[in-house]
């Protein structure tokens, strides 16, 4: 087993990646708070990844866009928006939106799920192959923004519109929490956790 | 072994202990040995390199939030969108939250990060240690992830596809200049190495 940091009575401040002994508590070059390990790690990730599954749901069943015609509402969730699209025979756009609204959201809480559970149980899973799926999760999570930045573009695009105009639905509010939740799982949960766990 | 506990190599991804980082060759990049997380870059850029990529950003960002990405006839009135406008928008509807998210990914952040990418290597490039300078390169580091451009420009490509039955779309000065933001973006946080920033800050103290 190769030797861990900490296990060599060192830590790496995560600001500015000095070498310093474990018991500083203040980085000596860049004076941030230290640990050698993020504090309640799994915990904090564990609460994070159940708030923005909850906060999906709403996401998910309310609408995200309102768009009314003349006057005439017509609210659309994801789902219902992504049917739409490939319908009006723009299936690129719609996989695009798909894979942003629905796919990156699930994958990303799913696979911290499952690096959470591989350091609790026994789940065959190397840790490269962990940590991969972690710098995976991390590398598409951002993507998810995108409805919200095509939201905001359509209604900056019809603000002056005499017969089309589109407002945000409050299933944007739960899905930018989500979104947001999620991106925090990501940088709450210690990678380095991965190989402390190693047996 | 090393003496001094600074001069040992521990990688922020896996808690690895490496005595003797290789030399740098060029055109390679150093990878942990246990996890593969990137430890230098072999694009590192200088200061001088940074301050320049992050003044074109910050420049060209600033030209694409005062003209519209796109502009279009309709009924004989023109209509255009800007980048600030949708979030105004979903301020004025009680959509603070989900504004203000946006407005940070693709306004906020970038403009901050690119600021402070150019003041903070000026003054290292100078050698001079000013009294905010620690806490500068600490939002630096943070608020890179949440600048989210890339992610704006493929947003308004699916956009456009949605709004192509509308005639008369005329493509604005603003979708070229965040185009060149995003070029230029793209080398710079491919090539910045926040090490080199602090190391330059623990060298001039
Ligand atoms: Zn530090
Ligand atoms: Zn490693």
């Amino acid at each position: 087993m190769q030797p861990s940091a900490k296990q060599a009575g060192l830590k790496l401040c995560p600001h500015c990646h000095f070498v310093q002994p474990i018991a500083e508590k203040h980085c000596p070059r860049c004076s941030m708070r230290t640990h050698s390990r993020i504090p309640y790690s799994i915990q904090k990730t564990w609460a994070l990844i159940i708030t923005a599954t909850i906060a999906l749901v709403p996401a998910n069943l309310l609408p995200i866009t309102v768009l009314s015609t003349r006057g005439a509402p017509k609210p659309e969730t994801i789902m219902s928006g992504i049917i739409n699209l490939f319908q009006s025979d723009m299936p690129v756009v719609a996989s695009v939106v798909f894979i942003a609204s629905i796919v990156v959201p699930f994958a990303k809480l799913v696979g911290l799920a499952l690096i959470l559970a591989s350091l609790h149980m026994h789940i065959e899973l190397s840790d490269r192959q962990r940590v991969q799926m972690f710098r995976f999760i991390d590398f598409i999570g951002r993507w998810s923004m995108l409805d919200l930045f095509v939201l905001s573009i359509m209604i900056a695009v019809f603000s002056h519109h005499k017969i089309i105009d589109v407002a945000a639905g409050p299933g944007a509010t739960a899905f930018g929490l989500a979104v947001v939740l999620t991106l925090f799982a990501a940088k709450t949960l210690d990678t380095r956790l991965i190989w402390d766990y190693q047996t | 072994m090393p003496q001094r506990p600074h001069d040992l190599c521990i990688c922020p991804s896996c808690d690895l202990v490496i005595s003797q980082l290789p030399e740098l060759s060029e055109g390679n990049a150093l990878h942990c040995p246990r996890c593969g997380h990137k430890l230098k870059s072999s694009k590192s850029l200088q200061f001088s390199e940074t301050l320049a990529l992050s003044l074109a950003c910050l420049i060209t960002l600033i030209i694409a939030n005062l003209y519209p990405l796109l502009s279009f006839d309709f009924l004989g009135s023109e209509s255009h969108a800007n980048i600030l406008e949708g979030t105004i928008l979903l301020f004025d509807n009680g959509y603070y939250f989900v504004g203000g998210v946006v407005l940070l990914a693709s306004v906020v952040a970038p403009v901050a990060v690119f600021s402070l990418v150019a003041i903070n290597s000026f003054l290292l490039m100078q050698k001079r240690k000013t009294p905010g300078l620690a806490s500068m390169l600490h939002y630096q580091d943070s608020l890179i992830h949440w600048s989210m451009l890339e992610v704006f420009l493929v947003s308004f490509i699916v956009s456009l596809v949605k709004l192509i039955e509308l005639s008369d779309i005329k493509l604005g000065w603003g979708l070229w200049s965040i185009c060149l933001t995003i070029v230029f973006s793209g080398r710079l946080l491919l090539g910045i190495d926040s090490q080199r920033f602090w190391e330059r800050y623990a060298a001039i103290s």
